[in-house]
């Protein structure tokens, strides 16, 4: 019988249904229902949890896709794992889901992805100004590297993306499916928080790695999207925290996600400046 | 002889992308390198692109673990900086003098993140 996969959008109650699913995927063969909306962003969580299903040879099936996300699916080649064929995006609005394998390679891949998606003049692309659209695509590279440097995940990580043009919106995710922000913290500190408070400590400047200095890509991320009006969501084993509308929430779910995800979404139009301290001369760096 | 050697970021990383801190770590040894040599090292960030503070840290900031402030401050300087990434370079910098003048405090679980929630 087929799992009914609710409405997946970008937040609390999508990421809930994704792990609900993922508990609920323990028989030897599963069809799962994808009848109801899904943020195209939110591939890259639900591709990670069906890459750990594939890891542990149970077949996965889909069914009952309605038009129109079968659509967007195609198009951002998330549906290329079930055998369906990629659709070409016209509109150039969705970002492609992947995989990167984490070999000494990745941040050359990645790079080229960013790339591929992120430069100005690119179709599909909104209108930003270039001091959006850089601050945009470093974070993109902090969260990523974050990914590599603090996952210690064997299995690669995962991205995918929408623009909403109408609602001059950008949305990323990138997940892993690694020991989670809990675990790296025992890991390298040997100090058990729960995983909320562990996101909380993350995002508070902290830095799990002795003797070099860090912490810091997380909180500009934190001012670049207060400043933007934005929203970022990390996820991380039971913890989820949302920063969105200036303000800081946090949940634990019943259930973990085994890894980190991190959702970046936002207003691309926009006309922030994003230099703060224009007055700083090169002599008053060091 | 100049006692300023150049250091060119994107020539030492083949890149015009400053993202990871293993990209970090090949332009560090080249500053540590000419500091040790007796030179002054004048850093360019001509070309770059895109700047992570992951990167920074390796780059630059990893100096404030080996050399004194004062010595820094007198022998680096920074030349063709956007004023994005000189920002970027700023905090960094900030980040790395307050991490090396107290690492404890930068990896403790410390009552200001459990007291919130704990009250």
């Amino acid at each position: 019988m087929a799992i009914i996969l609710g409405q997946i959008k970008t937040g609390f109650n999508g990421f809930q249904r994704l792990l609900d699913l993922d508990n609920n995927i323990n028989i030897e063969d599963c069809e799962i229902d994808i009848s109801n909306w899904i943020d195209a962003n939110m591939c890259a969580p639900f591709g990670a949890i069906l890459y750990k299903k594939k890891l542990g040879n149970i077949p996965i099936r889909i069914s009952n896709i309605s038009t129109f996300v079968r659509s967007i699916l195609q198009k951002n080649h998330f549906l290329s794992q079930f055998g369906v064929l990629e659709k070409p995006d016209s509109y150039g609005t969705t970002i492609e889901y992947r995989r990167f394998e984490t070999t000494a390679y990745v941040y050359e891949d990645f790079k080229k992805y960013v790339a591929k998606y992120f430069k100005s003049g690119v179709l599909g692309l909104p209108e930003m100004t270039p001091a959006l659209l850089k601050r945009f695509r470093e974070s993109l590279f902090e969260l990523f590297s974050n990914a590599i440097e603090h996952s210690y995940t064997q299995h690669g990580i995962f991205t995918c993306g929408q623009f909403f043009p109408n609602k001059r919106r950008l949305c990323f995710t990138i997940g892993d499916l690694g020991i989670g922000i809990d675990g790296n913290i025992y890991k390298n500190l040997q100090v058990k928080l729960p995983p909320e408070l562990a996101i909380k400590w993350a995002m508070s400047g902290k830095t799990t790695r002795r003797g070099r200095s860090g912490g810091l890509g997380l909180q500009l991320i934190q001012e670049f999207i207060r400043l933007n009006k934005g929203r970022l969501i990390v996820v991380s084993n039971k913890g989820y925290w949302e920063l969105s509308g200036g303000d800081v929430s946090t949940h634990t779910f019943s259930i973990p996600f085994s890894g980190t995800v991190v959702t970046i979404d936002i207003d691309t139009a926009d006309k922030t400046s994003y230099c703060l301290s224009s007055e700083i001369g090169s002599s008053d760096v060091f | 002889m100049s006692n300023i050697e150049k250091i060119n970021i994107v020539s030492i990383i083949k890149n015009n992308i400053c993202v990871s801190a293993e990209d970090g770590a090949k332009v560090y040894d080249v500053i540590t390198r000419a500091l040790r040599e007796g030179k002054n090292a004048q850093i360019s960030f001509k070309g770059i692109e895109d700047l992570t503070s992951l990167f920074l840290n390796a780059a630059i900031g990893q100096l404030y673990g080996e050399f004194k402030e004062d010595e820094l401050k007198n022998r680096l300087s920074v030349v063709d900086a956007s004023s994005q990434d000189l920002e970027t370079l700023k905090r960094s910098v900030e980040r790395a003098k307050e991490y090396f003048e107290n690492p404890e405090r930068f990896h403790s679980a410390t009552d200001e993140i459990l007291g919130e929630d704990n009250e």
